[in-house]
């Protein structure tokens, strides 16, 4: 338990020594998680490399990691109380609370507590085991170079699933020096409390102190984020799945280049923030990779409708190159490993595509109603719950304000969300028939899908929320 | 601005108004309904101890009976038990219908004897790990679940049999090979 607060803390502390040297100042509810999201990815990053050069995750390797931010912590400490320097570390909140705010906030804690308890438990879903925590045990137990990842007698399933949720899986059991596969599931609902703040940040500059608390506590409560249909709470912030961390690392790299679009000439900072989060995201799961090119090319979309100069262009450019040379040696080891039964992209052809809209795109239309209104497929109604009305009043919402939708920076937001329902869509549609029927599939999946852009789409009404 | 024009804004801004009061609302009743669903969670997580946290063994044998009944039914279903370290799992592998020359080697003799559980035969035994590659097909083949294939799939259902997931199986399996 102390390991893994341990691992938890240093990872806020790593994030804090980045924003530090990036100097990106941000609000408390917006900074908090930037701290968490880029410390992860740090540490897993860092990890990865050594990992590749074929080093052992042994217990002095995680401690020297945990050890650095904590030594550059209290020499800061140290430093600020002999010369009475710097910038506090947490700039408290100066703004005035309101009630709502409070209640809110209460709410929300609530939730947070049930979730940390649900998560206490085995790592029964499946994915948790035989995905993510499987590779970690594989990288404790061996290294980067098992058998178990390149063999093509004994893989694991997924092999080429990326790494940074197994990683730092595995840099808590190096830490406690012992593997806890019930222990290490508390990191998952720290991933659903930092969504929240940054939803709660980005919302309330949009849709004011008063909704936007109200909005983030509802989101707070869909149920594909804290237990859902199946009793094991598949893909939720307790199960272990890298779903929520997804949602979270894409998430909070669309909020940070929302910000840098809306300040023109915005901080590259900002910007390079974001694509550090996108890369978290790419590093996360293989959704995130086509998500984090996606984000890019709606904000190349947004500014070349602004019709801005080639000059503007050239911060935005840059930070897609660093994002992909970031996850260069990602893309590359991952390139030489076998896959074994998802190869969605060489199904990506004209025919692919075709067979798909005769054979899937029914059943994804089927499931899709399914899960985001309170209609059954079958016929008649479901009890609705706060999931299940969100997405047909954001349909309402969209089609009162749709001009808006597309003007200005809410056109980022729209094109992002279209975009992302667009290519998920498309990605099903080329599940091969060999692998998966298509029904089974949707069956478990098609609520963890709507959850990967829920946090955007909350961002999308919050901005038609917005007076302005 | 003349009379026409300036009925016309104060139209417009009342329609706008109009449009936020909808949405604000829409909000609000999904706010409401979220904290319902945040008192059935709570409830389900708090007050139902049987669906929140439980014991190990009970959770294992949960997951164990939860991938035993998404094997279709009539069907034989191999449990397959791994020992070693993170190997420790045991996989839920169903084939229908039952072959003979199924591609694993069973290294218990109680696996002999298929159990009828939920409209199923369960089939236990320990994976010998002399055979690794057998893994692999397994789970190459996990999600082919079309009808006649020899291994329908595999469902892992717990990390650590030992000790605890000898309990679990025994609370399915019992001395006299009955199922509970």
């Amino acid at each position: 338990m102390i390991a893994m607060a341990m691992a938890i803390i240093s990872f806020f502390l790593w994030g804090r020594l980045l924003l530090r040297a990036a100097r990106l100042r941000a609000e408390f509810f917006l900074r908090v998680p930037l701290m968490f999201g880029l410390g992860c990815f740090a540490v897993a990053w860092m990890l990865f490399v050594f990992l590749l050069g074929g080093g052992r995750l042994t217990q002095p390797i995680a401690f020297a990691v945990c050890a650095t931010p904590f030594a550059a912590a209290i020499g800061e400490g140290f430093h600020r109380l002999f010369r009475g320097k710097g910038a506090p570390v947490f700039a408290p909140p100066r703004r005035r609370v309101n009630a709502v705010q409070v209640i809110c906030l209460l709410f929300a804690l609530c939730l947070a507590a049930t979730v940390l308890r649900n998560s206490q438990q085995l790592p029964l879903a499946g994915d948790a085991r035989q995905i993510w925590g499987y590779k970690a045990k594989i990288i404790y137990y061996e290294s980067l170079y098992s058998e178990d990842f390149r063999s093509a007698t004994q893989l694991h399933q997924h092999p080429n699933y990326p790494l940074l949720v197994p990683i730092i899986e595995a840099y808590c059991y190096a830490l406690a020096g012992g593997v806890d596969d019930l222990r290490v599931k508390m990191l998952f609902p720290v991933f659903y409390i930092c969504l929240l703040m940054a939803l709660y940040a980005e919302a309330r500059r949009h849709a004011g102190p008063v909704l936007a608390p109200v909005l983030a506590a509802a989101f707070a409560a869909f149920y594909p984020l804290t237990y859902n249909m199946r009793g094991l709470g598949e893909g939720s912030a307790s199960s272990g799945y890298a779903d929520v961390p997804l949602t979270f690392f894409y998430t909070t790299g669309a909020i940070l280049l929302l910000r840098w679009l809306s300040a023109r000439g915005g901080e590259g900072r900002t910007l390079f923030a974001g694509g550090a989060m996108l890369a978290a995201a790419a590093f996360t799961k293989n959704e995130g990779l086509p998500l984090a090119a996606l984000a890019c090319v709606a904000a190349i979309f947004v500014l070349l409708v602004r019709r801005v100069s080639r000059r503007e262009l050239i911060p935005l450019l840059l930070m897609c190159a660093a994002v992909l040379a970031v996850l260069l040696p990602w893309l590359i080891w991952r390139a030489g490993l076998p896959v074994i039964d998802e190869d969605y992209p060489s199904r990506l052809t004209f025919e692919g595509i075709r067979y798909g809209l005769a054979n899937h795109a029914g059943a994804i239309l089927k499931y899709s109603v399914d899960r985001s209104t309170p209609l059954r497929t079958t016929g008649g109604f479901k009890p609705p719950d706060a999931w299940s009305l969100f997405w047909p009043a954001l349909a309402a919402a969209c089609s009162l304000y749709i001009v808006r939708c597309f003007r200005g920076n809410t056109a980022f937001i729209t094109v992002l969300l279209g975009g992302h329902t667009l290519l998920y869509f498309v990605i099903l549609l080329v599940v091969p028939p060999s692998a998966w029927d298509i029904s089974n599939l949707l069956h478990f999946i098609t609520h963890r899908l709507f959850m990967h852009f829920s946090g955007i789409a909350l961002i999308l009404f919050a901005l038609l929320l917005s007076d302005s | 601005m003349t009379e026409k024009t300036a009925d016309a804004a104060r139209g417009m801004r009342a329609r706008l108004s109009a449009r936020r009061i909808i949405l604000v609302a829409m909000m609000m009743v999904v706010a409401l309904f979220a904290l319902l669903d945040a008192v059935r969670f709570f409830r389900r997580a708090w007050l139902l101890p049987e669906a929140g946290v439980s014991d190990r063994a009970g959770q294992i044998a949960a997951a164990l009976s939860d991938g035993v009944k998404r094997a279709p039914e009539g069907s034989t279903i191999l449990v397959l038990l791994l020992p070693g370290d993170y190997r420790e799992i045991a996989y839920v592998v169903y084939h229908a219908p039952p072959s003979p020359d199924a591609p694993l080697k069973l290294s218990s003799p109680e696996s002999q004897a298929p159990v009828p559980f939920e409209g199923r035969s369960l089939l236990f035994a320990w994976y010998d790990p002399s055979r690794p590659p057998e893994i692999a097909k397994m789970l190459a083949s996990r999600n082919d679940q079309r009808p006649g294939s020899r291994l329908g799939g595999a469902v892992m259902v717990s990390w650590r049999l030992a000790p605890e997931g000898e309990t679990a199986f025994a609370l399915l399996y019992d001395a006299e090979g009955r199922v509970k």
